[in-house]
């Protein structure tokens, strides 16, 4: 399972180098900014920072769907159907491999906000805000739920690419072959993600709002779990490469 | 070597040993390649190679040792006779085929002394 | 009896790539399956291979399904070019040594030496005679039970062919056994101990090359051009 999830990190290996790469660059922009007291280097910085953690999480996620949409569907496939390997160990190497990727991602661009943020020194923009916030909107920042926000997102863009994972394995098997399979295994993904967001939203709220995130995040990853086992039986039952 | 593909290849290769055999290419107790050697030496099969070792054998040409592999005979009136007998079938070859052109064994005869 | 098929049938769409193919394979012989293009010889191998899922019967190796097990001790080596365009030769051999058990790097490292191959080069940059050497040395230094070959010859210079033969031969050790498949017949005819010929997705006969030869004095190619070339009756 290891070498297995090794060599999914070295197909991706290189657009992540190349993420890493470009927030070192902006991340020296915004450096510059707080150093020297430019607001403009600051404000690009910041924008082009926030820009690196959506986009680079995203891309992360959609270049595995294309991955395995390319371990499935080319001759390379035959380097992983060879390997004296299950299907659920393939495709399970692919998803651990995928979503290890996407929370570290998180978790590196939540440190370096927390980072930047301390060397910036917002002390008294951020109490502003604070009390801005609280006061006009009764909204009141917390730390611990911006993370939750952050990492229950992240589980469900993870879930996201596992049902959009069992679309293009249905494509690839199943549906091979046929006339517009493309176009039925997006349909496909759209209603499980409609569901899925259905499912979640009539989750119930909790006394506390921790608890209400953790429900949230481990519903997120039980579907991803179902849409895993339902892909991995289908690769083993169909999947012809 | 060049094969004739609709003769067994394991005779064939079996005659190509016989005739090193003969001219002293593979001198009496001198060890034979092993099966896999000879078979990519000859790019065949090794089960021919096989099969033309056991021939060999059954016809007292070679003998195998276990674990040390094949030889061939030490016996060289053995050796005379495999040679009279190669010369014997190129005899009757040549002669078959005088005899089918029409020429009678007295005139092939003839020829064979006539020819430089 | 080391590998059977049981009327196993693979069908694309409308097409029927294999359709019922039932034969049994004897350890320790060389297969030669030989037919034209689009006859079923890939499908079929790919299926024993476990790459293709049969839509009806199926292929038994050592009376157990194609699966996992199966893909421990039976190597397949495809036609096309395979390997992931950021390989080289030697991450190539490194990918074989991190799966299978049954393969050897010091014999890889010879292989490739032999064929005038380095570590260091691209797979995506070899041409196809270099690229078909790679894989041959790649799928032989495995010490596998069953070798499926899929035109191992295909689009290589006279030299070339005449080493990878070599290669192959050198290779085969006892109760190995080998299926090569092509549409040449010249190459294989000195090296099967048997024929499977296939037609639209048939296999329509089979036979040893050797009794073909001591019984009816004919060659490999003779029966093949019988079968394909007039339609007219071949007696094995």
């Amino acid at each position: 399972m290891l070498k297995l999830m090794k060599y999914e990190f070295r197909k991706t290996a290189f657009s992540k180098l190349i993420l890493l790469c470009i927030t070192m660059v902006v991340e020296i922009v915004y450096l510059l900014g707080v150093f020297l007291k430019k607001d403009n280097l600051l404000f690009i910085g910041i924008m082009l920072l926030t820009l690196c953690a959506t986009a680079g999480i995203l891309y992360i996620g959609l270049e595995s769907i294309n991955v395995l949409q390319r371990d499935l569907n080319t001759k390379q496939s035959y380097m992983l159907f060879l390997t004296p390997r299950s299907s659920y160990q393939i495709l399970g190497a692919k998803i651990l491999e995928n979503g290890i990727s996407i929370l570290l991602t998180g978790v590196f661009f939540a440190v370096l906000a927390v980072i930047d943020i301390a060397v910036g020194n917002y002390k008294e923009l951020w109490d502003m805000l604070y009390r801005f916030l609280d006061m006009n909107m009764n909204i009141s920042i917390d730390p611990w739920m911006i993370a939750f926000n952050f990492f229950s997102a992240l589980a469900g863009w993870i879930t996201c690419i596992v049902s959009a994972d069992l679309a293009v394995i249905l494509s690839a098997s199943v549906l091979a072959g046929k006339k517009a399979s493309g176009i039925i295994a997006f349909i496909i993904f759209i209603i499980l993600t409609t569901i899925l967001g259905m499912g979640m939203d009539m989750l119930p709220e909790l006394n506390s709002i921790e608890l209400t995130f953790a429900l949230d995040i481990a519903v997120s990853f039980l579907a991803a779990a179902i849409f895993y086992l339902i892909s991995g039986w289908i690769m083993d039952k169909k999947l012809s490469v | 070597m060049e094969y004739n593909p609709t003769l067994p290849i394991y005779l064939q290769t079996a005659n190509a040993i016989k005739r090193d055999i003969v001219t002293g290419k593979l001198p009496p107790g001198a060890k034979l390649p092993s099966v896999r050697d000879l078979a990519v030496e000859y790019t065949i099969n090794p089960n021919t190679v096989s099969r033309v070792y056991k021939e060999l054998e059954s016809e007292g040409v070679c003998f195998t040792r276990r674990g040390m592999g094949t030889f061939v005979t030490e016996d060289s009136a053995k050796i005379d006779m495999l040679k009279k007998e190669m010369a014997g079938t190129l005899i009757r070859d040549f002669l078959e085929g005088m005899e089918q052109l029409g020429y009678s064994r007295h005139e092939a005869i003839t020829f064979l002394e006539n020819e430089k | 009896m080391v590998l059977e098929s049981r009327e196993a049938t693979k069908t694309y769409g409308r097409k029927t790539a294999v359709d019922h193919v039932s034969l049994e394979l004897e350890a320790g012989f060389v297969y030669a399956m030989l037919g034209p293009n689009g006859s079923g010889k890939t499908t079929w191998m790919k299926m024993a291979a476990g790459l293709v899922k049969p839509n009806s019967g199926g292929i038994l190796y050592q009376n157990q399904p194609i699966g996992i097990e199966s893909k421990k001790e039976i190597a397949y080596m495809s036609t096309e070019p395979y390997f992931y365009s950021w390989m080289t030769v030697a991450d190539v051999g490194k990918y074989y040594e991190d799966f299978f058990d049954d393969f050897s790097m010091e014999k890889y490292h010879q292989l490739i030496t032999s064929m005038e191959l380095t570590e260091d080069m691209r797979a995506k940059k070899l041409s196809s005679g270099m690229m078909a050497k790679l894989k041959i040395a790649v799928t032989m230094a495995r010490k596998a039970k069953i070798y499926l070959l899929d035109e191992p010859l295909n689009g290589i210079d006279l030299l070339a062919r005449d080493e990878i033969m070599r290669t192959i031969l050198a290779s085969i050790e006892p109760d190995v056994t080998m299926v090569i498949s092509s549409h040449l017949i010249d190459e294989l005819e000195r090296v099967a101990d048997a024929v499977l010929f296939m037609k639209e997705g048939h296999l329509i006969r089979q036979c040893m090359v050797e009794e073909l030869r001591i019984s009816q004095h004919k060659s490999v190619a003779d029966l093949y051009r019988e079968i394909y070339g007039h339609g007219g009756e071949a007696v094995c």
